[in-house]
């Protein structure tokens, strides 16, 4: 399985922190990241790797504070793929998906709603026609 | 579920592919006593590796689910070559095929869709109507196991369905209220989702999660509604099953098929009848990879058009942002409502032909991060969490199925370089949306957002065109009365091969504006019958 080296988790944790900035009492991705799991993340998403690796290559030249900039002004692709990467592992934090107030589909019994026929009055007093001969 | 095993070298009736196409041919076929012998390229679906449950949901999309083959590179996936094409295909190669990950949007056509030369002067006329096909829908209506409204005005004799409509939820009333208000069409959605227990299927818990595998057993995908009735009546299913051509004897008669079992050996399988059920790109690569010195340019095509007229239904999205909660990450996905207002002809609008449009949840926080169908202003920086914030469980979209018009030069080809595992040659897409849907698309997306502005939207979004919107894959073998200008008849019986059948979208003359599985399955059904009934006088190798 493809893994992230440390060099490239490293490399991560400040452009998410510019990516995903602390607000409130939401913390930057950059800090979540550094202590995350990004196992589940890259098990799931193999081939982001790769294109995180180039993404952060393309970018190891420019200084650490301007590399979400040039990023997004150079390489739309790499952005994406960074970004797709720093998001997931973000919201798949427990306490991240505390705050947001959503960690996954729940299963909710299902209920017929009780007034489609009085919604659908006006539509049915529509008449649609069809511009087949005999039908509609 | 296991393999079938015993002799797999003669069927009275061979079908490749295990789709809903497939499935319906198969349990007709079986339930008439004919001896069938299905063969699937993919496994059964393992739904123990979905994520629809879990939180990884929107991560697992991205590979494993993925609706790519490209992507999913699986057990079953041929490689496509899509560098001529601007929609990239979307389809599931398995047990249940794409019906594993469809949103189950039930939409039968409309009576206009039959005859599209004949009211719009474009395209052709199907060699059946509306009228003709109302049984069939019945039946497989049935089969399938559909929840719905009667009484939409937009189709006649639409009169029953299966089971009550699924809730159109938060977002579904909002925005059918504004239609009322517009006087513009809407209706509660048709969905192939148990709302009770009903056959093999349990009632939907609204994880608004089929487009990534249905775990609760609520969506209906053949692999739990037909395959399972089908082998307990006797019928035969080899999985991992890759057929590479058709063959035929010495008076052109299809006399079997040639495939590569799981271990990659060559087999064959002789049959009185052979059913091609494998999708509007792979049942053309199979016509086309069984061309002999006879027939040069393929099997069942003298009249040139396998292959061609590729339709794929461009697709456009319109998200409305809404203050209040809407409740926008769980529901039915599926479709909430849809809205067929702008789906005929108007010439003043200067295009032909219309679209269907369904309304449907955006996901959770993960789905908002991403440019579709959120654009290419990024969500990243200052900011980022008060537009998720924004976004998640408020907002809803429209997605809209264009109809695009049959040209010839869209067509699917075999790839002179690219092969699948087995060597076979690999399909190549050439594709290109004509002006036509161009036009149309841009008159949608803008009828859309005024919907959601009348919904009450604070902001509206037009999705950017992406290529990952090719779900629904037709026309590549024609249906029609004329041998010169079609490949099959009505019943989906070839002209030149009197004992090949094709049951699935390939045969549609145009594409409606719909979702196509209610009619794909109708007329697979009637395909069936035909077989049936002509069984006995059938001219076999």
């Amino acid at each position: 399985m493809e893994t992230l080296s440390a060099a490239t988790r490293e490399a991560l944790i400040d452009l998410a922190d510019r990516m995903i900035p602390a607000e409130g009492e939401m913390p930057a991705a950059g800090s979540v990241i550094a202590g995350a799991d990004l196992g589940p993340v890259v098990e799931e998403l193999p081939d982001l790797v790769p294109a995180v690796e180039k993404a952060l290559a393309s970018v190891a030249e420019v200084p650490e504070r301007e590399r979400f900039k040039a990023l997004a002004e150079n390489d739309a692709d790499g952005l994406a793929a960074v970004g797709e990467l720093v998001a997931a592992a973000y919201f798949l934090d427990p306490e991240i998906s505390r705050l947001v107030g959503y960690r996954r589909r729940e299963a909710v019994p299902i209920a017929v709603d009780p007034d489609l026929v009085e919604l659908t009055r006006p539509v049915v007093a529509l008449g649609f026609s069809s511009p087949v001969p005999g039908t509609g | 579920m296991s393999e079938t095993s015993g002799d797999q070298r003669r069927a009275e009736v061979v079908i490749v592919g295990a789709g809903p196409s497939g499935a319906v041919v198969a349990k007709k076929l079986v339930e008439s006593g004919v001896d069938v012998l299905c063969l699937e390229q993919g496994d059964w679906p393992d739904y123990t590796t979905s994520r629809a449950a879990d939180e990884r949901l929107e991560l697992a999309a991205g590979k494993h689910w993925s609706w790519l083959p490209n992507v999913r590179a699986g057990v079953g996936d041929y490689p496509l070559d899509e560098s001529e094409s601007d929609v990239s295909a979307l389809m599931w190669n398995g047990v249940g095929g794409s019906s594993v990950l469809y949103a189950a949007h039930w939409m039968r056509n409309l009576p206009s869709d039959f005859r599209v030369r004949s009211v719009d002067g474009v395209g052709d006329d199907w060699p059946l109507t509306y009228d003709d096909l109302v049984p069939y829908y019945e039946q497989v209506e049935r089969d399938f196991g559909v929840s719905g409204l009667p009484g939409d005005p937009a189709y006649p004799r639409w009169d029953s369905f299966p089971m009550e409509s699924t809730p159109i939820g938060a977002a579904g009333h909002r925005v059918a209220k504004a239609h009322n208000e517009l006087g513009w069409h809407w209706w509660p959605s048709a969905n192939a989702i148990a709302t009770r227990r009903y056959g093999r299927l349990n009632p939907c818990v609204q994880r608004a999660a089929c487009m990534w595998s249905c775990v609760d057993g609520a969506k209906a995908s053949v692999d739990i509604t037909h395959w399972p009735d089908i082998l307990a009546a006797g019928g035969r299913l080899v999985p991992r099953a890759t057929v590479s051509r058709v063959e035929t004897d010495a008076r052109g008669r299809a006399s079997g098929v040639v495939y590569f079992d799981a271990e990659g050996v060559e087999r064959r399988v002789e049959a009185d009848v052979v059913v091609l059920a494998a999708n509007g790109i792979g049942t053309p690569r199979i016509l086309l990879a069984s061309a002999t010195e006879e027939m040069p340019d393929g099997l069942a095509n003298s009249s040139g058009l396998v292959g061609r007229r590729l339709m794929m239904h461009p697709f456009g999205a319109v998200v409305g942002v809404f203050d209040e909660d809407i409740g926008s990450f769980q529901g039915v996905w599926g479709q909430l409502i849809y809205s067929l207002q702008f789906y005929e002809t108007d010439e003043s609008r200067g295009f032909v032909r219309g679209a269907k449009w369904n309304l449907m949840p955006t996901g959770g926080p993960l789905a908002t991060t991403r440019s579709f169908p959120w654009g290419y202003d990024t969500i990243w920086g200052d900011g980022f969490h008060e537009e998720v914030a924004k976004r998640v469980g408020h907002s809803a979209v429209w997605g809209i199925i264009a109809e695009d018009l049959p040209e010839e030069h869209n067509r699917v080809i075999l790839d002179p370089v690219l092969t699948d595992a087995y060597g076979n040659a690999a399909p190549r897409l050439v594709y290109k949306a004509s002006e036509n849907t161009e036009k149309l698309l841009a008159f949608h997306l803008e009828r859309a957002r005024e919907s959601m502005e009348a919904a009450g939207a604070k902001e509206t979004i037009v999705a950017p065109q992406i290529r990952e919107t090719g779900w629904h894959l037709l026309g590549t073998a024609k249906m029609g009365e004329d041998p010169a200008s079609s490949v099959v008849d009505a019943e989906g019986r070839s002209h030149d091969v009197p004992n090949l059948f094709i049951a699935d979208g390939s045969i549609w003359p145009t594409s409606s504006g719909t979702n196509p599985t209610a009619t794909i399955a109708a007329m697979a059904l009637r395909c069936a019958e035909g077989i049936v009934r002509s069984r006995n006088l059938m001219e076999v190798a």
